[in-house]
């Protein structure tokens, strides 16, 4: 008998799974252009239709689960913590501070202090209202002398932060309380990226966490696993290792999501693209796309949307060692790799070369006539190192009587970036420099490289913020040991304008810096910038509401919804 | 016997002494730290300092080593610095998945090779010994995760009969027989390629030492004595033929804690393999100790169970 009732189930299984499959595959794919001419589209569609389903996304791997936004270190927990907190402020597609939590916000006449008034009726997760205080706490934790989190740089600029992490005051003097809604926070000096750092910053609740020592919160297993915050979804279940399940926040205040639930799924990059079609997944990153597979997903109904990627490759010099000293030998290895090579075969034309160290879209970019292209030239490339002392004979470049090699290393994971060692090995081959790849897991070569700076050449990347405030990856202070200026680029001109950029709240008085940065930059090449990828959000077709954008996937996801 | 067992056992605390020296020497000398993978523009020298400290990475290595041995005395292994949770409860329920992946796997296996090699051993160069012969060889030279992904491809993918990867089907409300029906779904595709390679070898093994066993003279004995051709095969011969089988199978046990990590990673199994691979990967010390500790107790325990199955199985063989 059970045994024909599992039987049975399983044959209904089968037929029910068979049948929403066929029914998605029959869908006409649904081309979406602008974001915002879908919403206008839209509203004929009654609101209350919308409401219900639960999307599932895929993560490469699992969070760890501290669910914290101040103490996790995993980018996989990122994953799981934007749909539970908000912030004062949230991005737009259009790279925008607009107001999130906040009802209103104010810049100051000298632009150092930001004023916030929390919009009214605002709760946590468990019902508890949101207050001023939490904002306050939330501020305090980081800078709290026993902190154990890696985001204490990011608010050093708040006056007062400095005194407090050295336990001589007991509140943060730059930030001040007026009531239960309102509260400005100001900084010591003019602070560029304020919006982001400071009204972008995910609050925490003070109530839960101020009655444990600020050292201990690392410890608390089971608060960090059960976080309460004040996003559109809160925690329902968390299976480590498998998923994370995201319930619908009813009090969320722009209104409770359409989704019941929002679940990230733990899949591997080799078959998400199956599941995707065979409806296990509704959402996923492409990372590096591949053409054949988004004609399969395309030919399925799969929509995918192409944003170009927040950072660049690159392969670093180390300028420190007395044969990169030269400008002119940077400039040399920019002209002997087949940029453009690269981003035509292994990107499949998914990529633009890079020249400078900046994401593509940045509105700090220069123009392309302002910079040098340094386009693929074997020939100049050489006659660049004959200007340099080195010597092209036979095949062989050779320097002080010596022939040239050096050692690239680099990590395994980007399968494009792995792919392009051998294919920088042969164009330098090409004039004459003999490069003996080496490639080692990732850990060790942070060691070799930041950590040590024992190293000639090695590939990595650089995921960028909005700010193009690159302070912390090429001011000299940078330049120590541990340090991101791992190439060691010492240039006066270079930190008086990273100086310079963060001291104007607008952009357009930031912009005419930041581009003669990236042109003295691009003049001195410490270290070879190599391309930008194209990347693609692919989902299925019924998903409705979403507007990803470079920087993030999730804005609104108050609004996604599934169309039936 | 007892005192035998007793030895044994107590053998076990040296060597786990002498591998968590060993363990724990070479995991600090690998270079990086638990917070190599954080390359954040937003985070200072002095902030990832700070985290180290925070963590103890800073103590002189001895020091660090009592005080893990000082914990592991007690059962405490230690907090995770990836997980911030205790070692040993993030890896409870990893065991236990592992476990159920492995242990099917091995029924499998089992179920399938040990038959297969009684025939092909008892009929020894037919079409079916040769097809047997083939296919082991096929399934013991194709790559496990070739086979995956074949699986996927074509069962899953194109056929639909079972779900691409995952241990269950997420949010899915099933309870009761639906929940173990769904999660036994999930567990055929990994169950095939893990139990795979293992059926290959093991029905070689079965094969060869049947072989040996009945060309025994007291299995020429037993057909003399006009004993049926079943009892000869079944009962004489393959209680002898199994004592190296035993062995083999007891050599897996360990297999069904450690795991299995390409099987895991193809099908995001959420086993004990994967995490172990994901700790060495994030410097997560404490997580790579409690790990190798569980593991050597296991390899250890599964070794001397597999001795005193001897015992068992052949009554020549007396421990004293």
């Amino acid at each position: 008998m059970l045994k024909k009732i599992i039987v049975l189930m399983l044959a209904l299984a089968m037929v029910l799974s068979l049948g929403l499959v066929g029914c998605q595959r029959d869908e006409e794919p649904v081309v979406v252009d602008e974001p915002e001419d879908k919403q206008e589209d839209k509203p004929a569609e009654p609101v209350a239709d919308k409401y219900g389903g639960v999307v599932r996304v895929a993560t490469w791997s699992s969070p760890p689960g501290v669910f914290h936004p101040h103490l996790y270190t995993d980018h996989y927990d990122a994953l799981a913590l934007s749909p539970m907190f908000d912030a004062m402020l949230k991005m737009t597609p259009d790279l925008e501070f607009i107001p999130s939590m906040a009802e209103k916000f104010e810049v100051s006449e000298d632009s150092k202090t930001l004023t916030f008034w929390l919009k009214e009726g605002l709760t946590w997760h468990d019902g508890e209202p949101v207050t001023t205080a939490d904002v306050q706490y939330t501020f305090e934790m980081i800078a709290d002398p026993g902190y154990t989190g890696p985001r204490y740089a990011d608010i050093m600029a708040i006056e007062g932060v400095v005194e407090f992490n050295a336990g001589e005051a007991d509140h943060i003097s730059g930030i001040k309380i007026y009531d239960d809604l309102k509260i400005s926070i100001t900084t010591k000096e003019i602070y560029a990226p304020a919006l982001a750092d400071i009204g972008g910053r995910a609050i925490i609740p003070k109530h839960i966490w101020s009655g444990i020592p600020v050292a201990e919160h690392a410890e608390q297993t089971e608060m960090l696993r059960n976080p309460i915050g004040s996003g559109p979804f809160k925690m329902k279940e968390f299976v480590p290792d498998q998923f994370v399940h995201l319930e619908a926040f009813e009090d969320f205040h722009e209104g409770r999501p359409y989704l019941d639930g929002f679940i990230l799924q733990v899949a591997n990059q080799d078959t998400s693209q199956a599941q995707l079609i065979a409806g296990e997944l509704d959402f996923m990153e492409i990372s590096n796309i591949v053409q054949d597979e988004i004609d399969l997903l395309e030919s399925e109904g799969i929509v995918v949307e192409k944003v170009v990627s927040r950072g660049f490759q690159y392969m670093g010099v180390n300028t420190r060692l007395e044969v990169f000293e030269n400008p002119l030998v940077r400039h040399a290895f920019a002209h002997a790799i087949n940029r453009q090579g690269i981003v035509d075969s292994l990107l499949e034309g998914n990529g633009v070369v890079a020249n400078v160290p900046l994401a593509p879209i940045s509105w700090a970019m220069p123009d392309a006539s302002q910079i040098n292209q340094f386009p693929y030239d074997p020939e100049k490339a050489i006659a660049l190192l004959e200007e340099a002392g080195w010597e092209y004979k036979d095949g062989t470049m050779y320097r002080d009587g010596e022939p040239v090699t050096f050692t690239l290393l680099y990590p395994p994971g980007n399968k494009v970036r792995e792919k392009s060692a051998p294919l920088i090995q042969q164009n330098l081959g090409d004039i004459g420099i003999a490069i003996e790849l080496e490639i080692m897991e990732f850990g060790t070569l942070v060691e070799r490289t930041f950590n040590t700076h024992d190293f000639e050449l090695f590939l990595m990347g650089w995921g960028l913020g909005v700010d193009p405030d690159s302070t912390s990856i090429w001011h000299s202070d940078a330049a120590g040991l541990g340090g991101w200026n791992v190439v060691g680029f010492i240039n006066d001109l270079n930190d008086e304008l990273l100086e310079k950029g963060t001291q104007f709240l607008a952009i357009e008085d930031r912009k005419p810096i930041y581009h003669e940065w990236a042109i003295n930059w691009n003049k001195y090449m410490p270290s070879i910038p190599l391309y930008s990828t194209i990347e693609a959000r692919a989902y299925t077709p019924r998903l409705r509401g979403l507007q990803v954008h470079s920087f993030g996937n999730y804005y609104n996801l108050h609004e996604w919804y599934f169309a039936e | 016997m007892r005192k035998y067992i007793i030895r044994r056992l107590l053998l076990i605390i040296p060597v786990l002494l002498g591998i968590s020296i060993i363990i724990f020497s070479l995991i600090h000398a690998m270079p990086g730290d638990p917070f190599a993978h954080l390359i954040d523009p937003n985070m200072t020298p002095e902030d990832k300092d700070r985290m180290l400290e925070a963590v103890g990475y800073f103590d002189p290595l001895p020091v660090q080593y009592l005080r893990w041995v000082a914990g592991a005395v007690q059962g405490e292994f230690g907090h995770s610095i990836r997980f911030k949770e205790d070692v040993l409860k993030v890896m409870w329920p990893r065991i236990q998945n592992t476990f159920v992946l492995s242990l099917s796997a091995m029924i499998f296996s089992t179920l399938l090779a040990i038959p297969l090699g009684i025939i092909s051993a008892t009929k020894q160069y037919s079409v079916f010994d040769y097809i047997a012969t083939v296919a082991a060889f096929i399934g013991l030279s194709i790559p496990v995760f070739f086979f995956g992904l074949m699986l996927i491809k074509f069962v899953a993918f194109d056929l639909g009969l079972f779900p691409i990867a995952g241990m269950q089907t997420v949010a899915s409300g099933y309870t009761g027989w639906q929940l173990l029906v769904d999660k036994a779904r999930h567990l055929v595709l990994p169950t095939l390629v893990l139990g795979l390679a293992s059926t290959a070898s093991l029905m070689r093994y079965t094969r060869s030492s049947m072989l040996e066993c009945v060309k025994q003279d007291y299995i020429r004995t037993a057909r003399a004595k006009g004993l049926s051709e079943r009892v000869v095969i079944y009962k004489h011969a393959l209680r002898n033929a199994l004592i190296p089988v035993i062995t083999i199978l007891s050599m897996q046990i360990p297999r069904l804690i450690s795991g299995a990590l390409l099987t895991e990673t193809i099908f995001v199994w959420p086993g004990l393999a994967r995490l172990s691979f994901q700790a060495v990967m994030n410097r997560d010390y404490p997580m790579i100790m409690g790990t190798v500790t569980v593991m050597s107790i296991v390899v250890m325990l599964s070794n001397l169970f597999a001795d005193l199955m001897y015992a068992v199985l052949d009554p020549r063989i007396r421990y004293q």
